[in-house]
């Protein structure tokens, strides 16, 4: 049962009647109950002391021997009870009990012994304590030994795991250094951690046809390459099997760094003075994945910031062929503006001329046709004129400013009205419309949708115009409409785009360039437009303006 | 006060487009502007002209023109850097200079003001128009009583 019952029990029944001094039979009439109870209390007290997990040993101060022990002792101290006991302590060469002197130095009166050998080849650990006690008049010392090889293991175990994630640490806040760098230092940090001498990683290049070698010492040149050769060497088995190898002296510990399936490094230490361990194998293999994330974050930041750059530089080149393009187109409407329309001049002018200096001599159908050819020319100046308008508001900047539109629409009315009068028409404008606009593009755009609604009127006996607001929340929405001749809804897009008409200029004058300008003028205050009509009843513009915060970014 | 009267000094026509130096003819004379009209096909001739160099080295430089009608797209030198030269030079900087060209960009508008220039007309396409254009210019340029014209009393 336990290995401490050595006496059997009629051993133990013997000594008892020895101590009394009477055979069994006296025994049991014994006169002397209370020494019974006694030795039954020692013998308990003494079983219990030879069974406990902790060494107990019982000296005599004065001549610095062991008095008593129990079996405990002797397994920890590795000594026969009958070696222990009597021993000199004082100044016995013997290591199992040079604990003695150090303990009485000790003002805790505490030593902790590391390193004892062991059964198992793992060091272990005591801790001795030492207590006064007085048994029979007499002062004794009792000295109390605990094996705390577990705990002391669970310690360095601890240790070692707060270096790991120190090393870590240290390894990623190492900023702006060299890949080779990194390595180098998270490999001195491994060698140090597993009290190796040296560390090597080796990475698989990405076509997997050589290697890169970094170490923890700096004799290697950055990067070193080298080939894959050997194919029965460590690194080669370790990158076929993926799972490390944990060699004796000197082979060292080989483990594997793998990203997904794919083992992409191999990471190797070496002269470590004992053999290398599971817990060595860990903190390498922490380390090692550590390190590897690291490079990985390292990579994708490199690579992010490349990217910015190129786009930075991509920008900066569009810009500039921006730049050169508005110039060139610039070049391009100046010279539109001037050469295109001299030829019409000319057309106009010389027709002209022939109609009042030969005009007697051609026919009526002649002189006819020399009108048509003028009031061509003059359509086409007004287009081109349009065009200029269209790509002068392109480019111009926006100046908003605070006005009254109603104000405006008066204005624009008026001017019309002066420029082709009317008897029969009903304006109504909205008064006290504030916006907050460019009020030279707003009048362009009040002059087109009015003037359109004058003209598409023009056939009706009693036109109506009317322009007001409408306000729903935060957005206000302006509106022109009239009860002209309207249009078809299914053309409703094609009424903004630049040459597009949906009347001949035979009924309704016009270069059809004007609505196009007003869409552009109100997509460059933020703003939407679109239209609804129906034909014979009339056509409704409506339009928004976007607010100020928002242009004042542009 | 002087009586109005119409001058009938030299009128500089500076363009370089045959057909709108005709149709300026012809508006002239529409209008029965008779004055000596002499023309220029390119900055750097109206400003031999005006200087008397070059090929008009032979030119009494006192007959300055009354008023000079410069395009501003010209050959050579253009219109901008003749109106400058003009403005520069103190036997020319009191002539009026019409500018007469196709351009309405604001640069070309603000710049000829900005050099002295006195009228800025563009040419229309409409021929009446342009007749109209410049009898008001001949109106009001010719008449002499308010315009300081060297060599006048």
């Amino acid at each position: 049962m336990n290995r401490r019952s050595e006496k059997t029990l009629e051993e133990q029944l013997r000594l008892r009647e020895k101590i009394l001094g009477l055979g069994e039979t006296s025994f049991r009439k014994s006169y002397y109950p209370e020494l019974r109870v006694r030795l039954l209390e020692l013998e308990r007290f003494r079983f219990i002391l030879d069974q406990i997990s902790v060494g107990i040993i019982i000296i005599d101060p004065k001549t610095d021997t062991i008095v008593d022990l129990n079996q405990e002792t002797c397994h920890l101290l590795k000594k026969q009870q009958k070696e222990l006991r009597n021993m000199q302590l004082r100044g016995n060469p013997d290591n199992s009990v040079a604990w003695y002197a150090r303990v009485q130095e000790s003002d805790e009166g505490m030593v902790i012994i590391d390193n004892l050998p062991s059964d198992n080849g793992e060091p272990m650990a005591l801790e001795i304590t030492m207590h006064h006690a007085i048994f029979g008049g007499e002062e004794y010392r009792i000295a109390i030994i605990r094996d705390i090889t577990r705990q002391r293991s669970a310690e360095r175990t601890l240790i070692r795991t707060k270096d790991m994630f120190e090393s870590v640490i240290r390894i990623s806040s190492i900023q702006h250094a060299p890949e080779d760098d990194i390595l180098s230092a998270a490999l001195r940090e491994a060698a140090a951690l597993t009290q190796s001498s040296d560390a090597y990683c080796a990475i698989l290049s990405p076509d997997e046809s050589f290697f890169s070698i970094s170490s923890s010492f700096d004799e290697i040149p950055a990067m070193e390459r080298l080939s894959r050769a050997d194919k029965n060497g460590p690194w080669e088995r370790v990158i076929r099997e993926g799972i490390p190898i944990i060699g004796e002296n000197p082979e060292g510990m080989y483990l594997p760094i793998s990203e997904g399936e794919r083992v992409v490094a191999v990471i190797s230490l070496k002269g470590k003075e004992r053999p290398y361990d599971e817990f060595d194998l860990r903190v390498a293999t922490y380390l090692g994945e550590s390190l590897w994330q690291i490079l990985l974050r390292r990579r994708a930041e490199e690579k992010l910031r490349e990217l910015n750059e190129q786009l930075e530089e991509r920008v900066f080149e569009r810009t500039h062929e921006l730049a050169t393009l508005n110039n060139e187109l610039e070049a391009f409407t100046y010279s539109v503006s001037h050469d295109l329309r001299a030829p019409l001049r000319s057309i106009n002018g010389f027709s002209l001329a022939i109609q009042e200096d030969y005009g007697d001599e051609l026919s009526g159908e002649a002189v006819e046709y020399l009108g048509r050819i003028r009031s061509a020319s003059e359509r086409m100046g007004t287009l081109i004129d349009d065009l200029l308008l269209l790509s002068r508001i392109s480019r111009a900047e926006l100046r908003r400013q605070e006005f009254s539109l109603s104000d405006l629409a008066h204005e624009v009315i008026n001017e019309i009205q002066e420029q082709e009068p009317r008897e029969h028409a009903t304006v109504t404008i909205e008064e006290g419309i504030v916006v907050s606009a460019d009020r030279g593009l707003m009048r362009s755009v009040l002059w087109n949708l009015l003037s359109n609604a004058w003209k598409f009127t023009s056939r009706k006996d009693s036109p109506e115009i009317s322009f007001y607001s409408q306000k729903d929340g935060e957005k206000t929405t302006y509106i022109i409409s009239d009860n002209g001749d309207g249009f078809d809804m299914a053309y409703e897009k094609k009424l903004f785009l630049p040459f597009s008409r949906l009347h001949t200029t035979d009924e309704f004058p016009g270069t059809g360039i004007g609505l196009a300008t007003t869409a552009r003028i109100i997509q460059k205050h933020h703003g939407e437009i679109h239209a609804e009509g129906k034909i014979g009843v009339g056509a409704t513009f409506y339009f928004t303006l976007g607010t100020k915060e928002v242009t004042e970014y542009e | 006060m002087n009586e109005p009267v119409i001058s009938k000094g030299t009128i500089l026509l500076v363009e370089d487009n045959r057909d709108d130096e005709l149709l300026t003819l012809r508006a002239f004379s529409k209008n029965r502007i008779a004055n000596p009209i002499a023309v220029c096909r390119d900055g750097q001739e109206a400003l031999d002209y005006l200087f008397a160099r070059g090929s008009y080295a032979e030119r009494r430089q006192e007959d300055l023109p009354v008023i000079i009608l410069l395009d501003l797209k010209l050959p050579k030198v253009d219109g901008l850097e003749v109106l400058r030269e003009i403005r520069s030079e103190e036997k020319t900087q009191l002539i009026p200079v019409i500018i007469l060209t196709t351009s309405i960009e604001d640069e070309d508008v603000i710049g000829s003001y900005k050099l002295g220039a006195n009228s800025y007309i563009r040419k229309p396409v409409d021929f009446t128009e342009f007749v109209e254009a410049v009898r008001t210019l001949g109106n009001y340029w010719l008449l002499l009583n308010t315009n300081p014209l060297p060599g006048t009393p």
